[in-house]
């Protein structure tokens, strides 16, 4: 593209026209910027930064994103000191100018990254910073499927276009193996720079490239395929232990062009398959040139820019069957050499998708019960247990009343539907967006709050403690805990901060003491989420108060914020009969004197009093 | 070479309302973000060419390019339509009910032979209106013609509907195809054969009629490739297996339901002669396999039989976090018959089995029958099947005893990978057969997901356990009196729990019955707990109904079969848990679910013993006398090991009466014993407390 023009030491180019700024990011064509030299996996893949890239990451699976490290090694060049990139960012993100990134093969990776690395920087933490926008032409893939999830959660993969010319190898490349493609690479990215001599039609090496490529993405193709329309199925799974497939995945929106036409395709399933069956050929005459189309093609941008006015565009989705030979969409793929098999594969890829939009409404009949279930906590159980002095939590776990027998029906109840729904999130079968709603995070952020002290309650009732140990180690559901990430992802998102990291700056503006042994002693403490406040007080409640010390003095530090953010019901701790304020009375006097004041206030007066 | 900056910005300009507002409804106010920043003073009527850039003083052309832009007269300038774009279309408010047009709205519909410039127009008008509301709209012109012409409509729906179906019943197909293709470009066959191949061509191959083992340590795998003399006869010989241990090398694989089987002789025989040596084979492999190193098992024709069998054996011995092995065959003789079948059928091991099988082949299948993928190979295609109806289906015959060169079939598929053709290469009537009974499987019984219903059942008895202790008695009685006279609704409801409990676990019982007994212990272990909750909850209520009828001998002659496993393999799992001495007993669970059938029969002997007063019989009332102290016995090692529930002691418990009954009989000149006297002094009232 553009940058293809720059001269190689300059990384990217600059252009403001109509008041949209555009960065176009230079092609390399050597092999380390590929894969990266020193990186020994398979795929030349590595994680993303959680500190840096704080949303490239899944919620239900606690996994974060991985990417090409090579590429993101550009990136950190790019925004380095050596260049005037951030500066330039800077200045149109404080003139509020809207920013598109662009580029061309490599480039476009590096466009891909830059665009990314943008959202996470500066549009997470302003609303007024406009959207970006990135186009790229012929780039690898970049990222795995966790970073395309993560841009589906956050409402960003439609910030991203990729163009892609029907041969071209370039966007396939990193679906193949390193170990396969390694040794002949150098010659292939000469062949596809467009700098050097012309290419040859009957070029061995190309051959043996596009062959190793191709087979390689049948692999991931098949893969995917088969786990779309499968069931998890065991032969599979065996399978896969033997298999080294590649991580990557399509990213955004991609634009596939024919001689005639533009195909758009959004879903990612089906734009995989489109890179493998657009590939093939029936006719035995044009399979031999594909090998030399697959490097022509990749030169092919600058024209289907120019001829982007005359060519059809067809939508590829669930309303534009790819298996209807006679709609518009059927010559389009016809157009692109689809076979039966390869129109059937990216029909299975919309079904899969279909099928998540049904498994998300499904759920979403069942939030009317969730909220009637959670609201007759709220307005019956809670002020019932109330009056009788000693809270819901203390309530329950003496189970007395005919209204515990209740709240327990509720509780199993409630954690059947979010069983269900944690199960859906784990095995991917949900739309990328449904984690990032506000709605669902806010319903589940209200359920952990009040449902998670009755199933402490419940474990410290039978005493599974003494058969399993400490609540927080083997005890807490993962539905409890898959909701605090999603609840702190959507506070802790604005301000670019992971919550590990605002912990233990919590924990270390408490000064009590060295840092390693405090963070051994909190290793597994309740302190770490204010809905598991109770499971920390049964933990501390049976042990000698010199050796909770540490835990007892976070618990504390950490208390008063919580009931500021609605995590603990104050309403309820302070009660005569809780299980907190018994304990809290038998501390040693002298910690009594020294607890913060809000404390003091609450228990010590009255206990004065009584 | 070099595009310019600006090509791209047109570019963009073009393409992202296209392209973003496409990706969903909220891109609508996306579509129209980028025109305030555009000089330009109609950005709809805006030629997709550099030609008709709007002159932005800022822009300076080629800083950059080595070729300069090309001039705008290379291509006749795209005249900007007089009319507005609207009128191509019709009006969203109102849809063109009378008349339908002959073109629809969009360029999706647009023909080929449209020529460019109405497609350029059509494709500014396309772009640069809202191109959602076109779509809704298009979607909405369906609708009306569907109403008015109804003719077509029925014939557009029949081929939907057909298409549709056709869709459906290849989905199997579809995905034997895909999984074909993926095992394929695995390269695994390739590398699983190359070593074959080696081994048969080295010269001191195939001397002997022994069995011959070889092990290759790859890059990413280990493989472990068996080779046996050639089949001189078609044997089919088959040698049975009992369940017992000593007689049969593989006593985990039997089930419940399948406590035998039988195996291919000829390939048993050459597995038992190389026993010692496998042996040791058996412990490097799991050495290998623990090293994360997946293997390998792999051999044609007996050779693979023999590897079959060795992988079966091999799989007892892995831990189920550790990855599977996969076992290779190629145009092996099938080895089990169908008890093994059945019984892999039901277990992860069935997964570990790849057999290769040319679709020429023919294999006899009337005695011994598939297990495990075959991977059916046609001339340049391949299929990969799981379902054995359907392996049977296409593969039995009669033995043909053709060789086949896998390595020439495997290069056959290798080389037409790459091309396109698709040939229909399952029978349509063996893809239905498959595709119902995949639905068949998809209606089966899931215990996953029922299991938390089942803990709300169980929620509501133990609130009716607890609220019948209010009441100072028992729920074992209280269920009992009510089944009798049943009055409330909650007694009723609480019937209705049980039902449902009893079903879901015998169902689950049913399920784990088929699976080889090592799988067992693998179940998770919450199955066990809540199955081992429900049993001791539970099954007092069944007695409960049981003595109500009037019968007899619970113990032996009553009780589910459900509760007999449930017990068995609880049992059978080794947890010791560490409780508290003084821990309070109250919500405890009696250990031993029978204890009230036991109660029964002990108040039913007092009852013999009282009504027989007239004719006395020593014999007979000693032995009735000594199955009451046998049950006093019974009772107090439970108390000792504070295993039975405090509730035994309510004031109107079954127990209690059995008790006062059984005070008098023994009267006073009887020696005490720790029971009587932990009865008497009224030391069982705090039994159970915490202290």
């Amino acid at each position: 593209m553009a940058s293809k023009g720059a001269n190689q030491t300059e990384h990217y180019l600059k252009e403001e026209v109509g008041g949209i700024i555009f960065f176009a990011f230079a092609p390399s064509f050597s092999a380390e910027d590929l894969f990266a030299t020193a990186n020994t996996s398979p795929f030349g893949e590595i994680k993303m930064k959680r500190n840096q890239f704080p949303c490239m990451r899944s919620i239900g699976n606690n996994v974060d994103a991985t990417v090409n490290e090579a590429f993101l090694k550009n990136l950190e060049v790019i925004i380095g000191p050596r260049t005037s990139f951030y500066a330039s960012v800077q200045s149109a993100v404080e003139r509020e100018q809207q920013i598109v990134f662009t580029g061309h093969s490599l480039g476009g990776a590096t466009a891909i990254l830059a665009t990314v690395w943008y959202l996470e920087t500066y549009f997470i933490r302003n609303p007024n910073v406009p959207e970006p926008r990135c186009v790229t032409f012929g780039a690898p893939l970049v990222g795995d499927y966790i970073f395309k999830h993560a841009l589906g959660r956050e409402n960003w993969s439609r910030f991203f276009v990729n163009f892609v010319t029907r041969f071209d190898i370039v966007p396939r490349i990193m679906l193949a193996r390193k170990a396969s493609i390694e040794k002949i690479l150098p010659h292939v990215l000469g062949q596809l720079d467009p700098r050097r001599a012309s290419i040859q039609e009957s070029d061995q090496i190309i051959t043996e490239f596009y062959t190793t490529v191709m087979r390689d993405t049948y692999t991931v193709a098949s893969k995917a395929v088969c786990q779309l329309i499968g069931n998890g199925e065991a032969f599979l799974e065996t399978l896969s232990s033997f298999l080294e497939l590649s991580p990557y995945r399509p990213v955004g929106t991609f634009v596939f062009s024919t001689q005639k036409r533009l195909v758009v395709v959004n879903n990612s399933d089906a734009i995989l398959q489109m890179l493998l069956y657009t590939c093939q050929s029936n006719d035995e005459q044009e399979l031999s040139l594909i090998p030399f189309l697959s490097i022509r093609d990749h030169h092919g941008y600058e024209e289907l820019v120019q001829s982007i006015g005359i060519k059809l565009l067809n939508h590829l989705d669930l309303h534009n069957p790819p298996l209807d030979g006679e709609n518009s969409i059927g010559s389009a793929l016809n157009d692109l050499g689809m076979s039966t098999r390869g129109r059937q594969c990216i029909h299975a890829a919309l079904e899969a998708e279909k099928q998540r939009v049904e498994n998300q409404k499904n759920i979403e009949t069942k939030r009317d019960k969730i909220v009637e279930r959670l609201t007759w906590i709220v307005e019956k159980y809670k002020p019932k247990c109330q009056t009788h002095k000693n809270g819901y939590y203390d309530s329950f776990k003496d189970s007395k009343e005919e209204n515990d027998f209740k709240a327990n029906v509720t509780r199993v109840e409630l954690a059947g539907i979010f069983d269900e729904v944690l199960g859906l999130v784990k095995k991917g079968q949900l739309p990328d967006g449904f984690e990032g709603s506000g709605d669902l995070i806010n319903l589940a952020t209200q359920y952990r709050r009040l449902i998670e002290p009755l199933d402490i309650s419940n474990y410290y009732r039978h005493l599974k403690n003494e058969d399993t140990g400490p609540y927080m180690l083997h005890g807490r559901p993962s539905r409890y805990i898959y909701a605090q990430r999603g609840y702190e992802h959507r506070i802790l998102k604005p301000k670019g901060m992971i919550a590990e990291d605002v912990f233990w700056n919590k924990v270390n503006d408490l000064n009590l003491g060295l840092k390693q042994e405090i963070q051994e002693n909190l290793k597994i403490s309740g302190s770490k989420c204010g809905s598991c406040f109770w499971a920390e007080v049964e933990e501390l409640k049976g042990k000698p108060y010199e050796e909770v010390e540490v835990r007892v003095k976070t618990l504390q530090g950490m208390l008063e914020g919580w009931i500021g953010d609605g995590e603990v019901d104050d309403k309820e701790i302070f009660l005569e009969g809780s299980t907190f304020r018994k304990w809290w009375n038998t501390l040693p006097d002298n910690h009594k004197l020294h607890s913060p004041l809000y404390l003091r206030g609450r228990l010590m007066d009255e206990t004065r009093a009584t | 070479m070099a595009l310019s900056l600006l090509s791209v910005f047109i570019f963009f300009h073009v393409f992202t309302n296209v392209v973003f507002a496409a990706s969903n409804e909220e891109s609508k106010a996306l579509v129209s973000l980028p025109t305030p920043t555009l000089p330009s003073p109609s950005p709809a009527i805006k030629p997709p060419s550099p030609a008709l850039k709007p002159p932005t003083p800022s822009y300076k052309p080629p800083t950059l390019p080595t070729t300069p832009i090309k001039p705008p007269t290379t291509k006749p300038p795209v005249k900007p339509p007089t009319t507005p774009v609207t009128p191509t279309k019709p009006p969203v408010s109102t849809p063109p009910i009378k008349s339908p047009p002959v073109q629809p709205p969009t360029t999706c519909q647009t023909s080929d032979d449209t020529t460019s410039r109405k497609n350029s127009d059509r494709l500014r008008a396309f772009m640069w209106d809202e191109v959602w509301a076109t779509l809704e709209e298009e979607r909405m012109y369906e609708s009306v013609r569907h109403v008015l012409l109804p003719l077509q409509v029925c014939s557009s729906w029949h081929v939907r509907s057909v298409s549709a179906h056709a869709m459906e019943s290849s989905s199997s197909s579809l995905k034997c195809s895909a999984l074909g293709k993926l095992v394929l470009s695995s390269g695994l066959l390739h590398s699983s054969w190359s070593k074959i191949s080696e081994i048969h061509k080295s010269p001191y191959s195939n001397q002997d009629s022994g069995l011959g083992i070889k092990i290759y340590r790859e890059e990413k795998f280990t493989l472990v490739v068996f080779v046996a003399p050639p089949i001189f006869t078609s044997s089919s010989d088959s040698t049975l297996l009992p369940g017992k241990e000593n007689e049969n090398p593989f006593p985990f694989l039997c089930s419940e339901n399948n406590p035998s089987f039988s195996l291919h002789t000829p390939a048993f025989k050459l597995f038992t002669s190389a026993y010692k040596s496998l042996t040791y084979l058996k412990s490097e492999l799991l050495q290998t396999l623990e090293s994360e190193k997946p293997v390998i098992i792999t051999g044609a024709s007996l050779g693979g039989s023999v590897a079959s069998l060795y992988t079966l054996w091999l799989l007892d011995t892995i831990d189920p976090k550790l990855k599977r092995p996969l076992c290779i065959t190629f145009g092996s003789p099938l080895i089990g018959d169908v008890s093994l079948q059945q019984i892999l059928e039901n277990s992860v091991r069935n997964s570990c089995f790849l057999h290769v099988v040319a679709a020429q082949t023919r294999i006899r299948m009337d005695f011994f029958k598939p297990f495990g993928t075959f991977l059916i190979c046609f001339d340049s295609r391949c299929v990969c099947i799981e379902d054995p109806v359907a392996v049977t289906e296409l593969l039995n015959g009669v033995h043909d005893s053709e060789q086949v060169d896998y390595g020439q079939v495997l290069r056959r598929l290798d080389q037409s990978m790459l091309s396109m053709a698709d040939s229909r290469l399952i029978p349509e009537a063996v893809i239905k057969g498959m595709e119902e009974r995949a639905e068949m499987k998809t209606l089966r019984f899931d215990m996953f997901k029922k299991l938390n219903d089942m803990k709300i059942s169980m929620a509501y008895i133990e609130w009716y356990k607890k609220k019948c202790r209010d009441v100072k008695i028992g729920y074992y009685d209280r269920f009992k009196t009510q089944l009798a006279f049943p009055s409330k609704e909650f007694d009723i409801k609480i019937k209705n729990h049980k039902i449902e409990l009893n079903r879901y676990w015998k169902s689950v019982v049913e399920e784990v019955e088929k699976k080889p007994q090592s799988d067992i212990s693998i179940l998770k272990r919450r199955f066990l707990f809540s199955g081992n909750n429900y049993r001791r909850m539970i099954e007092p209520l069944d007695i409960a109904e049981y003595y109500l009828e009037g019968r007899k001998e619970y113990r032996t002659s009553g009780r589910s079969r459900q509760y007999v496993m449930l017990e068995k393999w609880f049992g059978m799992e080794p947890i010791e848990k560490e409780r508290r001495k003084n821990r309070d007993l109250s919500d405890l669970l009696t250990f031993d679910s029978c204890f009230w059938a036991d109660v029964e029969e002990s108040l039913i002997v007092i009852n013999q013993l009282n009504t027989t007063v007239g004719v006395r019989d020593d014999a007979r009332e000693v032995l009735l006398t000594r199955k009451l102290v046998e049950f006093e016995e019974y009772v107090w090692e439970m108390i000792r090991k504070r295993e039975v529930s405090p509730e035994i002691f309510l004031e109107k418990s079954s127990f209690m009466k059995w008790w006062k009954e059984y005070k008098k009989i023994k009267g006073f000149n009887s020696p005490p014993s720790y029971f009587t006297e932990f009865m008497n002094t009224g030391k069982y009232k705090s039994y159970g407390q915490s202290q």
